[in-house]
């Protein structure tokens, strides 16, 4: 608590300008009865506050006026630009998907070089095997000069030697002949006699 | 106030001559508000005038009508913000000239009379003021001695407690007391009004 005879600091009396003036009672109650410290104090707020005054006197005045024109927005107006919106935003999208299609994720570069890898290797094991058993088991028991003559589609084909090929197939199959390379000369016979009989 | 709570009500609602009559009001203090912080006469009349559009389209988002003068100073401090961080960007791409073009022509105008002398002065020494106070130091005492707020409206407009605004307030007399130079215009000003 303050005394009366001792007069408040310079900071206790800028803090009185700044809070209420019930904050702080004591130091109110000896502004009222302090002549010194209440001129200190009303010097300085004197001075705060005509820095107020000259700065809004001497403050330059707009040169037009500041009012912003209003303009109505008609429906039209706001159609056309939710539409112009739509656009951009769809544009953005295309782009957007276009680089990302461009390059192949990670994970499509690793499955295509499994893939290629995986036929090249099936190729290797499968390819001899297909041309050595295609032309002996199927062509093998056909006469020799049909041999190499590779057939591409013949479901589609109306050719006279096709429909005697696949009469000739059908008949291996119903008589369940098995065609395989070490049966192959007991089938010929048997398919022979069957054809003679 | 009252009267200022009815325009923003009619505002609010679409009523046109309520909202004219509400920047009209305005419009001085906020332009004031604005010149002392760019210390630029037409930039200071564009970012009013960006301030005054964004009032028109928020408007409506305003929930209490009583507070409409800092939500006002509110929307002025984060244009003249985006009005600063502009002109550096600017600055630093280079293209800064017509800024410096249009000062240099603000000054050419202001200094013909000795009002204008005398405003050109102020404006100096409240830029040297400026400089040697912190950030918010600055804005709580420009808005407490020039734009005539006090505490409680200073705290709602930068969203800050009423103590710390206080502590800022104190700090920048305390920094203001030893700018003899500016306390002397001050006391010459006195004579001069």
């Amino acid at each position: 608590m303050k005394s009366k005879s001792k007069h408040l600091n310079d900071d206790e009396i800028l803090w009185t300008l700044v809070e209420s003036k019930d904050h702080n009672k004591d130091q109110e109650k000896h502004l009222m009865g302090c002549k010194l410290c209440h001129e200190k104090q009303t010097s300085i707020n004197n001075e705060l506050n005509q820095l107020g005054t000259l700065a809004r006197q001497y403050a330059p005045k707009p040169r037009r006026s500041l009012r912003p024109v209003l303009i109505t927005q008609n429906v039209n107006t706001s159609y056309r630009q939710m539409k112009k919106t739509f656009v951009y935003v769809v544009m953005f999208i295309i782009c957007i998907g276009g680089v990302f299609g461009m390059w192949p994720s990670q994970t499509q570069k690793i499955d295509s070089i499994v893939m290629e890898q995986a036929k090249t290797k099936i190729d290797s094991l499968i390819n001899p095997y297909i041309e050595d058993s295609f032309q002996i088991d199927n062509y093998s028991i056909l006469p020799n000069v049909f041999k190499y003559i590779i057939v591409d589609d013949y479901n589609n084909s109306e050719d006279s030697f096709y429909d005697y090929f696949l009469q000739m197939e059908d008949t291996v199959i119903e008589v369940n002949l098995d065609i395989n390379e070490q049966t192959k000369f007991q089938n010929i016979k048997l398919f022979r006699s069957k054809m003679l009989s | 106030m009252n009267q200022i709570t009815g325009w923003v009500e009619q505002a609010q609602i679409g009523n046109r001559f309520a909202l004219n009559q509400l920047i009209d009001h305005f419009q001085n203090d906020i332009f004031r508000m604005v010149y002392y912080r760019i210390h630029n006469q037409a930039d200071a009349e564009d970012v009013t005038q960006d301030i005054f559009i964004q009032v028109i389209k928020k408007i409506k988002t305003l929930k209490d009508r009583s507070r409409f003068k800092p939500w006002l100073y509110r929307i002025a401090i984060n244009r003249i913000r985006d009005f600063f961080r502009k002109k550096r960007l600017l600055f630093f791409m280079g293209s800064n000239s017509d800024i410096e073009a249009d000062n240099s022509l603000d000054n050419y105008i202001t200094t013909s009379t000795e009002k204008d002398i005398f405003r050109k002065e102020l404006k100096q020494l409240l830029k040297t003021l400026s400089k040697d106070l912190s950030k918010w130091e600055r804005e709580v005492f420009l808005l407490r001695y020039i734009d005539d707020m006090d505490v409680k409206e200073i705290a709602i407009t930068l969203k800050k407690n009423e103590n710390t605004v206080k502590t800022h307030l104190y700090r920048s007399i305390k920094k203001f007391q030893k700018h003899h130079q500016l306390r002397e215009f001050i006391k010459r000003g006195e004579h001069e009004i």
